[in-house]
């Protein structure tokens, strides 16, 4: 089968210090990758380099085979790649529903049609859909500012579903979230790779949360694979033994 | 009694073009981090334009469309081509200083082309007035509250309610995750100076008749502007409170303080908004978060 992502030899220097030092993996279609490294291992930066906000000082990126190294992230966007933000990443003063359909609408109609069309874009049933989903039940007329920290992760990770994207890529997505949602969430990211077979590459601190989401896992350590693999291997090898996070 | 009802409305009236420019110089500075220090200049100049198309013979309605017209171009889309996109990635700074250059450009070449001396300009709706009791009420002063509370009523349509509007204000309030998300930044900016453009050119034509056409008029109405949407908090509704607020202060200073005192206004609004209320009026501000 054609990856969906590959990442080949990818290398991004500092100076002398080579923060992510050739990095190669590849994804098929509805696999979801854990990249998992101690602090300072590059795995940020690794992901930065993927969604073209660094350029790689060596290396390539290829979406279903074709070359996407360094491309803007709105043009990212329009080939089907969503990502969500360690920090969660919203509009601060727009409701709930209004940052969903934000997130959804640029793929829809023309731009007349943004002018004199449907206020929602024809997304207000979607937005529904992935408010009841994440659990944001009787938060759609709320302004996301206003949000918990936790309401404020999920709805992040909500909008990045929106434009039924083909590629997800979730930047601790656990992090920041109480027991009670992470199982929810976890039992939701499944659903949606099941359901839409959407592809995720995850980087998550919480092992625990990794290990029961992912098909497959990679270690980095000071920027280089040390461990790439399916997930039962890669846990079977130790390499996460010593791993801090 | 009368005398109320008349301040109320060249308070509204006047507020409500300030208001009109202050909005425009928010959304400058959400979606940009423009700091147009030249936003007085921008609704000063239209009405000259204005008064130019009527000289070579166009009648009032079709130099007002050319006065729009040449507002879009200039002040929005060449001021952001020329200007903005130029200097910005230089930092803020840098682009600040820029806009008073241009101001000073603007309000210079004004004086050299059209003169030192104020002209009269004529006021929407003519010269009557309407009898309310005993008020008599301005018509143009009445057709100025209509027309700027429908532009910022049009306007707060268009960005509450149509997926457009909804961009430009992902754009203004966090356009890294709106890159991300595949919305069209720049050209949201772009639609944010047109916008700002048109709004300025609406205040130009309003505020004109009022305070005649005077290339010295950018000063007094940039420091209005710059107040109203700094007490407003630099956010949207915060410039409308803002503008509003201070045209209601200014009428009541004009009728009863010196003309000095009057001119000090702004000012010490200003200072009073950063001591008691720097968040602005109405509370947070919409800085982008990235």
């Amino acid at each position: 089968m054609t990856a969906l992502l590959s990442v080949n030899n990818l290398t991004r220097r500092f100076g002398r210090r080579a923060a992510v030092d050739a990095v190669s993996f590849e994804i098929a279609p509805g696999e979801i990758l854990g990249v998992v490294g101690p602090g300072g291992s590059g795995k940020s930066i690794l992901f930065d380099c993927i969604l073209g906000r660094l350029a790689p000082s060596a290396g390539e990126v290829r979406l279903d085979g074709r070359p996407v190294t360094g491309m803007r992230a709105r043009d990212m966007s329009r080939l089907g790649v969503a990502r969500t933000f360690q920090r969660a990443q919203l509009f601060p003063q727009l409701t709930v529903r209004d940052n969903l359909i934000a997130a959804g609408q640029e793929r829809r109609g023309s731009l007349w049609s943004r002018l004199v069309g449907p206020p929602d874009a024809g997304l207000a049933d979607t937005a529904a859909e992935m408010i009841a989903f994440f659990r944001l039940d009787g938060l759609a007329v709320q302004t996301a500012g206003n949000l918990s920290e936790g309401q404020q992760k999920l709805l992040d990770i909500a909008m990045a579903f929106m434009a039924r994207p083909r590629l997800v890529v979730l930047d601790e997505p656990a992090t920041d979230l109480d027991e009670t949602v992470r199982e929810p969430l976890r039992e939701r990211l499944r659903a949606i790779n099941a359901q839409a077979g959407t592809t995720f590459v995850i980087i998550e601190r919480n092992l625990d949360f990794m290990a029961s989401l992912v098909t497959h896992l990679l270690v980095l350590a000071e920027g280089r694979v040390v461990a790439l693999g399916d997930v039962q291997s890669v846990l079977a090898s130790g390499m996460l033994a010593s791993d801090d996070g | 009694m009368p005398e109320v009802l008349q301040l109320l409305v060249a308070g509204l009236a006047t507020g409500a073009v300030y208001a009109l420019a202050a909005i425009g110089f928010t959304l400058l500075w959400q979606t940009s981090q423009t700091i147009n220090f030249a936003q007085g200049e921008f609704v000063m100049l239209p009405a000259f334009i204005v008064l130019l198309a009527m000289n070579i013979g166009l009648p009032f309605p079709a130099a007002i469309l050319i006065g729009v017209a040449a507002s879009l171009l200039v002040l929005g889309f060449l001021f952001k081509q020329t200007v903005v996109d130029r200097i910005s990635r230089h930092g803020a700074l840098p682009l600040a200083i820029a806009t008073i250059a241009l101001g000073l450009v603007i309000k210079e070449g004004v004086k050299d082309v059209a003169g030192p001396a104020a002209l009269p300009f004529p006021p929407l709706g003519g010269t009557s007035s309407l009898a309310i009791g005993a008020a008599l009420l301005p018509v143009h002063s009445l057709i100025a509250i209509v027309v700027a509370v429908a532009a910022i009523a049009g306007l707060q349509a268009f960005l509450d309610r149509t997926p457009l509007g909804r961009s430009i204000q992902a754009t203004a309030q966090n356009p890294a995750v709106a890159r991300v998300l595949g919305i069209p930044v720049d050209r949201m900016t772009r639609y944010a100076f047109l916008i700002n453009a048109a709004l300025t050119a609406l205040a130009s034509i309003l505020v004109t008749p009022v305070y005649l056409a005077s290339f010295s008029n950018g000063e007094w109405l940039g420091l209005c502007t710059f107040v109203a949407a700094l007490a407003g908090g630099l956010n949207l509704r915060g410039a409308i409170v803002g503008g509003l607020a201070l045209g209601f202060i200014d009428n009541l200073a004009a009728a009863f303080l010196s003309a000095t005192w009057r001119g000090a206004l702004p000012l010490v609004i200003l200072i009073a908004v950063a001591l008691f209320r720097p968040q602005g009026l109405l509370g947070r501000s919409e800085e982008p978060a990235a």
